[in-house]
């Protein structure tokens, strides 16, 4: 009888604890999505003293039918594959590397994820100096060193070599993270499963597949759905290093900020939202897949 | 134990309550009333002069408090979209022309208070050139109190030209012959610093060239005229002369770095070149042309100080007293000299201010200040026709289809026609 009453005690401690952040998360969340929700059926003008018309689904199907938006996603898509699996794999090879005692560990440790804490502004301007058509340090190595080339690329004002480059701008900033993750969780591992997987003749490859992957894969998809989102929805370090590569963010923001439309912009963050909601779904079913299995 | 357990309740939920409100504009009981100033002058040195020129404010007007609000320039325009969705806009707030008039669209401005407050300044204070960027379409009222401006023009490096026996370039074939003369891609060295880049600058700088040929982005009806001969005459020219600049996008940063290490002896820049020059040592050595064909077309821009629709009496009130304040001679030449050079004055008192003229980077220009400052009244924009300063021109400039169009036909390797055509299809969606 005392036990279920202490039961009921903590759950009701539990809710009591939990309702500041459940509150917060209804105001600054919820409130807003709704919100947003809200306008996405409205021609909406950025004045909120004037009338807004509604006009039902009319900012979905003008974007729905708006080529833009398909080449968008496409290439958000691609993006955030690309970003999505070569920071989780560079990651998780530095990480490999920098599980085992050597010198300077400390050292290079902090040194790796500098990229990723660093302020994205500087790296940027760091990015956009080392590739200027004029002066940048990778066309005087490739064209005055090296010799590799006369004209130079113009890295950001070509769609395709913008795109390489951001892509490669992200995976170089955000390894760091799956770094941090995997190190921690490679720590953990207890070498006596290696030896023993050592005793029954395993190679290098064998052990991997068979130690580590397994002990890591709940990390692993971790990283993967946060990165995941947070790549799907980037926006500032796109939009700063190029014009020339729309991912979604700067589709959105354009529609928003620069043609004031605020009820299509509203219109395509819910299908943003909807697109992003299945993609994680999918990723985590296939978790839930690999757990059973 | 329950009686602190709902303390830790109570505390929390007060906590939560707080963090949603924050120091707001309002009027006190005793006829105090604080107002919000947003500005984008974040760097240390010209926040220490606006608010210097805030306190002098509250002391002389002991009953308006100034609450500043400073915003970075580049997401103002984002700052200002989402206060205006929650009808939290500030009750003074710096803004461009341009953005200006797309607040005047959405009638997010209280033009009969702004004009109330030039018509007190005087409206024969001002530069023609400076109050004609802020009227509104109707010639009636005013979008913005006008502060400060800049103009737009080739700067050139005298001792460049004279090595190789060239003047003041005065027209489009003249500036061509020394872009020209001064190009060895080989060696890096170009003739004009010309910028090609997807924003506003390209558009600025465009504009100069295309309205030295009589080509406007609308006509005198207020449509779209993209493909008139003097546009694509004016788009070819400018095509041409990016063969002799930089290769790639060219933003501001571009520009003025060949035009400060010597890449090149001509720069299409605002007048903020000036401090830089300054502090290089060298004004005697600085030049400025005005593109010129048909007509002179100088660019420029006026930053002004803007007063929200639907504001309470007293809060208005209160945003127009200190609009006048910081309109008075000497709080302006204090203001203008946040940025000596760069920012011009709008207003002949300014340049009539000693403090002004002592000012030692204003004096160091001698005669090319005076000639700066006389260009304001030359300005032309893009949708300022025959005194018309259309409102819809605030949308083609935010929409970003010049900027892609010069972009396209400089950097893109498209045709004029491929350009223009382009940016039609663009001006579409935005233009009813």
């Amino acid at each position: 009888m005392g036990k279920v009453k202490r039961e009921i005690s903590d759950s009701k401690l539990a809710f009591i604890l939990l309702l500041p952040s459940g509150l917060l998360i209804l105001m600054l969340i919820g409130y807003p999505m709704l919100s947003n929700f809200y306008i996405s059926f409205f021609e909406q003008p950025i004045n909120p003293n004037l009338p807004a018309d509604f006009i039902g689904f009319q900012n979905f199907t003008e974007t729905l039918t708006d080529p833009e938006f398909y080449k968008s996603l496409g290439l958000t898509l691609l993006y955030t594959v690309l970003v999505v699996a070569g920071s989780t794999y560079l990651g998780l090879y530095v990480a490999i590397l920098f599980n085992r005692p050597f010198r300077f560990r400390k050292l290079a440790r902090s040194l790796i994820i500098l990229s990723y804490v660093t302020p994205s502004i500087s790296l940027i301007f760091g990015w956009k100096y080392m590739f200027n058509n004029g002066y940048g340090i990778i066309n005087y190595i490739g064209r005055d060193v090296l010799h590799i080339f006369d004209t130079p690329p113009l890295w950001f004002d070509d769609p395709t070599s913008s795109f390489v480059l951001v892509v490669l701008f992200a995976i170089w900033r955000y390894f760091p993270y799956a770094f941090i993750a995997f190190l921690a969780i490679l720590q953990t591992i207890s070498p006596t499963l290696y030896e023993a997987a050592e005793m029954d003749g395993a190679n290098i490859w064998q052990k991997f597949k068979v130690v580590t992957l397994p002990a890591i894969m709940p990390v692993m998809m971790t990283v993967i759905t946060l990165r995941t989102i947070w790549m799907f929805y980037m926006f500032e370090d796109v939009y700063l290093l190029t014009n020339k590569v729309n991912v979604l963010g700067i589709y959105l923001y354009e529609t928003a900020f620069a043609f004031n439309d605020l009820g299509k912009a509203s219109a395509i963050s819910v299908l943003l939202f909807l697109i992003i909601c299945t993609l994680i779904i999918v990723i985590r079913k296939r978790v839930d897949l690999n757990a059973s299995s | 134990m329950k009686l602190k357990m709902s303390r830790i309740v109570a505390f929390l939920l007060v906590a939560v309550t707080l963090i949603g409100c924050s120091s707001e504009s309002g009027s006190g009981a005793d006829g105090e009333v604080t107002i919000e100033f947003m500005h984008t002058s974040v760097e240390q040195e010209r926040l220490d002069v606006i608010n210097g020129l805030i306190s002098k404010f509250e002391e002389e007007n002991p009953q308006i408090n100034i609450d500043p609000v400073v915003v970075e320039e580049s997401s103002l325009t984002t700052k200002i979209v989402t206060l205006a969705q929650s009808g939290k806009l500030p009750e003074v707030i710096e803004v461009g022309q341009e953005y200006a008039k797309v607040m005047d669209k959405d009638s997010l401005i209280d033009t009969e208070a702004i004009k109330e407050v030039v018509s007190n300044i005087g409206e024969d204070e001002y530069y023609d050139g400076a109050l004609k960027l802020v009227r509104t379409e109707d010639g009636e009222s005013y979008r913005g109190v006008p502060i400060s401006g800049w103009v737009q023009g080739i700067w050139y490096n005298k001792e460049m030209l004279d090595s190789k026996g060239f003047e003041e370039p005065k027209s489009w074939e003249d500036v061509r012959e020394v872009a020209e003369a001064f190009t060895d891609k080989s060696n890096q060295k170009y003739g004009i610093a010309l910028p090609t880049v997807e924003n506003n600058f390209s558009e600025q700088a465009f504009s100069q060239f295309a309205l030295s040929n009589n080509a406007n982005i609308l006509n005198s009806e207020g449509n779209v005229t993209l493909e008139t001969p003097e546009m694509k005459e004016a788009l070819g020219y400018y095509q041409e002369l990016s063969e002799y600049t930089m290769p790639g996008s060219n933003g501001v940063t571009e520009v003025k770095d060949a035009f400060m290490n010597d890449t090149v002896p001509m720069a299409m820049y605002s007048t903020y070149i000036l401090p830089a020059i300054y502090d290089e040592g060298t004004p005697e050595n600085l030049g400025y042309a005005i593109p010129s064909k048909e007509q002179e077309a100088v660019y420029g821009t006026v930053s002004s100080l803007t007063i929200p629709a639907g504001l309470e009496n007293q809060q208005k009130e209160a945003a127009q007293t200190f609009i006048e304040f910081l309109s008075e001679p000497e709080n302006a030449t204090e203001y203008i000299l946040m940025a000596p050079g760069g920012a011009q004055p709008v207003t002949k008192s300014v340049v009539e201010n000693e403090q002004y003229q002592s000012n030692e980077v204003i004096e160091s220009f001698g005669d090319l200040s005076t000639e700066i400052a006389e260009s304001f009244n030359d300005i032309q924009v893009f949708g300022l026709v025959d005194g018309k300063n259309y409102v819809k021109m605030g949308d083609i400039t935010s929409s970003n289809a010049i900027p892609i169009m010069i972009n396209k036909a400089t950097v893109g390797g498209s045709s004029e026609e491929e350009a223009i055509e382009a940016a039609k299809t663009q001006l579409e969606k935005v233009v009813d």
